[in-house]
């Protein structure tokens, strides 16, 4: 009896709408398990701080001498724009953050963040590197957020091809080999993406802002319904360097995604979302204006080796085989 | 094991699990710690009454949802099926040779993880199931040896 009595507790707790169970979680992490998140807190701090003394030094340097390097080149920028009456770009508000991995296969594609509701994290918030997408948080606490990245069964994203042509949904997907790749489905038969076509995302639906770079076309998949195509992509940012992410946050008044694309050194082609889903993108702040001539089209480029002005990698460092992508 | 102390029966389930997420948790170790939780469930099953040990289940099994969220709940209910089944292996066998002791730990973990699997496959969080044949096992040996150290040192102290 009394084990029919637990176990029925225990049902209910997992047949509780999500919010509530979330409320129950974050209310045993803020109080029992007060000092286990502290301590795993303190661990992820002293990991970072204790990585690799000689990196960070060099890392120190080469943005120094790239900062002075481009000194010159914002003060010409800042001149400039001030002589075509354009208004300071403002950056998405953002948030950095250390993603500590729950070393167990069952919560993979989880991870926690160390900032929290104090830092500005909000649940749904898009994540991303120096290289594009990451993932989303889902859940926030005070100081820590629990996220997903795009290896998590849970995770869709809305995605356009770079030329804009190609519209379709991301999603986790194994590929040859076991490979961890993304799908983009629910395409239209009429567009080709070509293999190495830059991927990003669409902002559809409003959830991720649009011109976040997420990956490259590797190839179509077999798999092909009548209506649409299937395509396998490589994402850009592979589990293993996901150690030092950025959290989005609001956006900046009079900002447009283009901004934000131009992070990864992407410049988006304005092309209409081809369906009837509510697309929040900001309008261009100069649209009302005259502008001086458009330039010519710049043929869309993949996100730039050097690195988004985000964080700035001027250091490159030899690239390691990233074993965790065959699974 | 049967005739422990209920305070040293008490203790052992404490401090793994006190162990279990300070290693597994606090210092991000993950599957390199051994499943204590499991562990001290499945030894503390054998001395407790089937309702208590499916409550220390459900107890313990909320705790560990609490840090792995979408599995909160989940958890609560294999653990809670755990510590019922558990207990009612002392009416199937009531031995408690090491040997025994070991299976029944190996057997237990490993039945666990795919109870895990079943209810989070209901819930669309579940990993690979591959994991189940290849991870599993060996993780179910792992939880069996620190198992038997653990119900040593038990019977050691008390």
């Amino acid at each position: 009896m009394l084990a029919a009595v637990f176990v029925a507790a225990a049902l209910l707790l997992l047949v509780l709408p999500d919010r509530y169970r979330e409320q129950i979680a974050g209310g045993i992490r803020a109080t029992v398990l007060r000092p286990v998140i502290a301590l795993q807190r303190g661990a992820a701090d002293r990991e970072g701080r204790f990585m690799d003394a000689s990196t960070l030094r060099a890392e120190r340097d080469s943005l120094a001498a790239f900062l002075v390097g481009q000194a010159d080149v914002t003060a010409e920028n800042r001149e400039l724009r001030s002589l075509l009456g354009m208004r300071p770009r403002l950056p998405y508000s953002f948030t950095a953050g250390e993603a500590v991995r729950m070393r167990d296969p069952a919560n993979e594609g989880i991870f926690l963040l160390t900032a929290g509701t104090r830092e500005g994290v909000r649940p749904g918030a898009p994540i991303v590197s120096s290289q594009g997408l990451v993932g989303t948080v889902r859940n926030v606490d005070d100081a820590s957020s629990v996220a997903i990245d795009w290896t998590h069964p849970d995770f869709r994203a809305s995605a356009v091809a770079l030329d804009g042509e190609t519209y379709g949904i991301v999603e986790p997907r194994n590929g040859p080999g076991g490979e961890r790749l993304l799908a983009l489905s629910s395409t239209a038969l009429h567009t080709v993406p070509k293999p190495g076509t830059v991927i990003v995302t669409s902002g559809a639906g409003g959830y991720y802002p649009r011109g976040i770079p997420i990956g490259t076309v590797v190839r179509a998949q077999q798999e092909t319904s009548s209506w649409q195509r299937v395509y396998l992509i490589r994402p850009f940012v592979t589990p293993a360097e996901m150690t030092h992410v950025l959290v989005l946050g609001e956006r900046r008044a009079q900002t447009t995604d283009q901004d934000l694309a131009a992070a990864w050194g992407i410049r988006l082609k304005d092309a209409t979302i081809p369906d009837s889903v509510v697309v929040p993108v900001a309008p261009r702040p100069a649209a009302a204006a005259p502008r001086p001539a458009a330039r010519p089209a710049a043929r869309p480029q993949p996100p730039r080796e050097s690195g988004p002005r985000l964080l700035g990698r001027p250091v490159v460092r030899p690239q390691t085989p990233d074993t965790t992508r065959q699974r | 094991m049967n005739g422990a102390p209920r305070a040293a029966i008490l203790a052992l389930v404490a401090v793994l699990t006190v162990l279990h997420f300070v290693f597994r948790v606090g210092f991000g170790l993950g599957w390199l710690v051994p499943d204590l939780l499991v562990v001290a469930l499945l030894l503390a099953a054998r001395q407790m009454r089937a309702g208590w040990a499916a409550g220390l289940g459900l107890l313990l099994g909320t705790l560990e949802g609490a840090v792995i969220p979408f599995t909160f709940g989940a958890s609560g209910v294999v653990l809670a099926v755990l510590g019922f089944a558990g207990s009612r292996t002392r009416n199937l066998v009531s031995g408690h040779s090491p040997v025994f002791l070991a299976f029944y730990l190996f057997a237990g973990k490993w039945l666990h993880d795919a109870l895990l699997y079943m209810v989070t496959t209901a819930t669309a969080s579940a990993g690979p199931a591959s994991s189940l044949l290849l991870i599993s096992p060996l993780a179910a040996v792992y939880a069996a040896a620190a198992g038997l150290l653990a119900y040593s040192a038990q019977r050691t102290f008390s």
